[in-house]
């Protein structure tokens, strides 16, 4: 009997797309609601404290906080929602004895899973684009919101930040107040620009280094840009002359409020990092390791969506369909494997003992060659 | 019993990335070995969630199956008590709420205690374990970024030195920035220093500054007050109780009290669990799995939010007293699950 050739996106693709969203959906649900419980079982307690002056965090403030976390847990578990999905879209095909028609039929196992794959990757492809998408629409609000909640006040202030360039200049705020929109996330009321207090500049030229030290800063417009405007600020030639004058701007450094919270998101939780932010970071310090492997680490990431499904659905097609719980069992235990290397590689990686290519890739590779050779040898 | 170890089991590995992006988080620049050792810390206070989660699950799968298959109705038919039915679940729940209990109030607070220190004591391990790649290095208000490394070394390198014992904050160029660390002292060698900001005396060659690591690390982790609840035993708070300890101070004596109605509350929560898992289970036989577990977790996720919002604000506010605050949320929930049952049963 010939093998048919089915038409793409005909009803049989449909029908098990159709299954894997369905499925998807519920994971979805499943797993980020359980990862809330998990999360409010941390750190709910802590904000629910009361602050210094008697009040507490109202349960707008709270609740609005979580909203907003929503993405940045489901991006920690996107790969695990779509292996759940693909598990439970492959379990109930075979529970209703549709995988054994199909194959009647002449449909190979690949060619019936070929939605589910492709929907994987394409799960993949969003996570990437959500991750870039939150960071610059949600994050320096939710980032608020915890400051917030972690530290008991609306005075939204981040507290000794360093901000560095490419020539080996650098920049520390000893207090700095980003926008007031960011600001009002938090419920807190803020001066509308952003603002710093104690600000020293370390300027690094071809031929010497200056500093810049100022009282205070503001973020204002410069003619047709935008700068910082000191208070108190004064310019000194590190050795040499060491001549001292008073600047009114801050000049040899540009930098934005925009990319100081980026600092302090490097500080707090790197790994919540956008790529578009990883890479920026890594512009201005090349050497360091720990940017190095994260930019490689956003790319492998949304690649495990379609390396668990090569790797747990062939385990799961190869029993029958009264032994599916052992092939969810088998496929779980090797995405625990695969996330425990993931894990030990990234930080050796952040540490800078192991290449930070080695350190992103080796994962991905090891278990999608382990996920290719199960694939192939999925019973067709 | 394979039910609940699989959920129990399984929401353990779900949890995992959670509570590894939390170690990383929380131990910034620690090398692995010691993230390692921190996350079954991390895990282990999110047993008490964990345990009557899968619970709940394992309930609705079990009972949810036995309905699907028709064996419920089987079993019925045959004349068996529905309620008798039940009892493997009870059984399961009495031992988890009893094994729940010992962890949350005698165990729990002892590794809350460990968590927090073994935190202070791994953060100061990042300088004398720093990886060769990093370029930046900050404990407390110190910080060091190097325009590349040589081995242990920070060559091209910016330093700021906080101010301490009235003196002012020093910022230094150094072409060499060598680190020696003891258990309370950190001696910072630096070759060929050029002093940016503040005073120091450079004429005498190469200096070496001699930092205090509990000075520095005192200005960024949080400390922890072993007068907080979370790290007290519920035998040292019920002894401090009957022994008046708390009577001078009648707000922290309430909060004690719920404390102590909250644990045990908590630790019960599969027995209300299995009320509300049996329904729900047997309710939604004709659905897939996967949408009866999505219910399941909608009612924890309820459950746990309110306990830990309402229950508080009720049992605090004097709009309840203590005890019954701390179990108020609990038994709302026993309820609408009876009610459920009833329904269940009847159809």
């Amino acid at each position: 009997m010939r093998a048919r050739r089915l038409r793409l996106a005909g009803r049989l693709d449909r029908y098990v797309g159709s299954l894997f969203v369905t499925s998807y959906a519920t994971a979805f649900l499943l797993v980020v609601g359980l990862f809330l419980i998990l999360d409010m079982a941390s750190n709910l307690d802590e904000y629910l404290e009361p602050w210094p002056d008697g009040s507490r965090a109202s349960n707008l403030l709270i609740a609005w906080y979580y909203l907003l976390d929503v993405p940045f847990l489901f991006l920690q578990v996107a790969p695990f929602v779509t292996l759940v999905a693909g598990l439970f879209t492959v379990s109930k095909l075979l529970k209703l004895n549709e995988v054994v028609a199909m194959l009647g039929a002449g449909v190979s196992s690949w060619r019936l899973l070929a939605p589910v794959f492709l929907l994987g990757a394409l799960s993949g492809v969003l996570m990437f684009g959500l991750r870039e998408a939150t960071s610059t629409l949600v994050a320096s609000q939710r980032d608020a919101l915890r400051h917030v909640l972690e530290n008991k006040s609306t005075d939204l202030v981040y507290s000794n930040l360093w901000v560095r360039d490419l020539n080996g200049s650098a920049v520390r705020l000893e207090e700095f107040r980003p926008s007031a929109t960011v600001a009002a996330a938090s419920g807190a009321t803020q001066e509308a620009p952003p603002r710093v207090r104690g600000l020293e500049a370390i300027l690094r030229s071809p031929s010497h280094w200056s500093s810049i030290q100022a009282v205070s800063a503001a973020f204002l417009p410069r003619g047709s840009e935008m700068g910082w405007k000191l208070e108190g600020g004064l310019h000194e030639e590190v050795a040499g002359s060491q001549s001292t004058r008073a600047v009114e701007w801050l000049d040899g450094f540009e930098f934005t409020p925009d990319l100081a919270v980026t600092y302090w998101r490097a500080r707090e939780n790197p790994l919540e990092l956008s790529f578009r932010e990883v890479r920026e970071l890594s512009r201005r310090n090349p050497d360091d390791v720990v940017y190095q492997t994260l930019s490689q680490y956003h790319l492998t990431f949304p690649l495990a969506n379609l390396v668990l499904l090569l790797v747990g659905i062939p385990l799961l097609m190869r029993r029958d369909r009264s032994r599916a719980t052992e092939g969810i069992t088998t496929g779980a235990i090797l995405c625990v494997f695969y996330f425990a290397a993931d894990f030990v590689l990234r930080n050796l990686g952040l540490q800078g003992s192991l290449d930070p290519l080695f350190a992103a890739w080796l994962p991905v590779l090891f278990f999608g060659s382990l996920g290719l050779v199960l694939y192939d040898s999925m019973k067709s | 019993m394979v039910g609940f170890g699989f959920a129990v089991g399984g929401m353990m590995v779900l949890a995992l990335p959670a509570i590894a992006v939390a170690a990383v988080s929380k131990l910034s620049g620690v090398d692995t070995q010691a993230i390692l050792y921190f996350v079954p810390l991390l895990l282990a206070g999110l047993v008490p969630y964990i345990v009557p989660l899968g619970f709940l699950l394992a309930v609705v799968v079990t009972y949810g199956r036995l309905a699907a298959d028709n064996e419920w109705t089987a079993a019925i038919m045959s004349g068996r008590n529905p309620v008798s039915l039940l009892l493997p679940g009870f059984v399961v729940a009495v031992g988890a709420s009893l094994s729940t209990m010992w962890l949350v109030s005698e165990v729990l607070p002892e590794i809350r205690r460990t968590q927090s220190e073994y935190q202070v004591a791994a953060l100061r391990s990042t300088l004398t374990n720093l990886g060769p790649g990093r370029t930046e290095l900050r404990l407390g208000k110190f910080y060091i970024a190097a325009g590349f490394r040589d081995g242990a070394d920070f060559m091209n390198a910016l330093i700021y030195l906080p101010g301490r014992r009235g003196e002012s904050a020093k910022t230094v160029l150094a072409d060499r920035v060598h680190f020696q660390v003891g258990d309370r002292f950190m001696d910072v060698h630096l070759t060929n220093p050029r002093i940016v900001r503040g005073q120091m005396d450079v004429r005498g060659g190469d200096p070496i500054i001699r930092l205090d690591l509990d000075e520095l690390q005192s200005e960024s982790t949080k400390s922890f007050s072993s007068m907080r609840m979370r790290y007290q035993k519920s035998s040292d708070l019920v002894r401090n109780l009957v022994r008046g300890d708390f009577d001078p101070d009648p707000a922290r004596k309430r909060l004690v009290v719920f404390e102590l109605h909250e644990r045990c509350a908590t630790s019960s929560t599969c027995l209300m669990f299995l009320l509300l898992g049996v329904p729900t289970g047997l309710l939604l036989r004709k659905g897939t799995q996967l949408s009866a577990l999505a219910t399941a977790v909608g009612y924890a996720l309820l459950y746990y939010l309110l306990s830990m919002r309402l229950s508080k604000q009720l049992a605090l506010g004097q709009f309840l007293s203590p005890g019954v605050g701390a179990w108020a949320i609990w038994a709302v929930g026993a309820v609408f699950g009876l009610w459920l049952m009833r329904r269940a049963m009847r159809r």
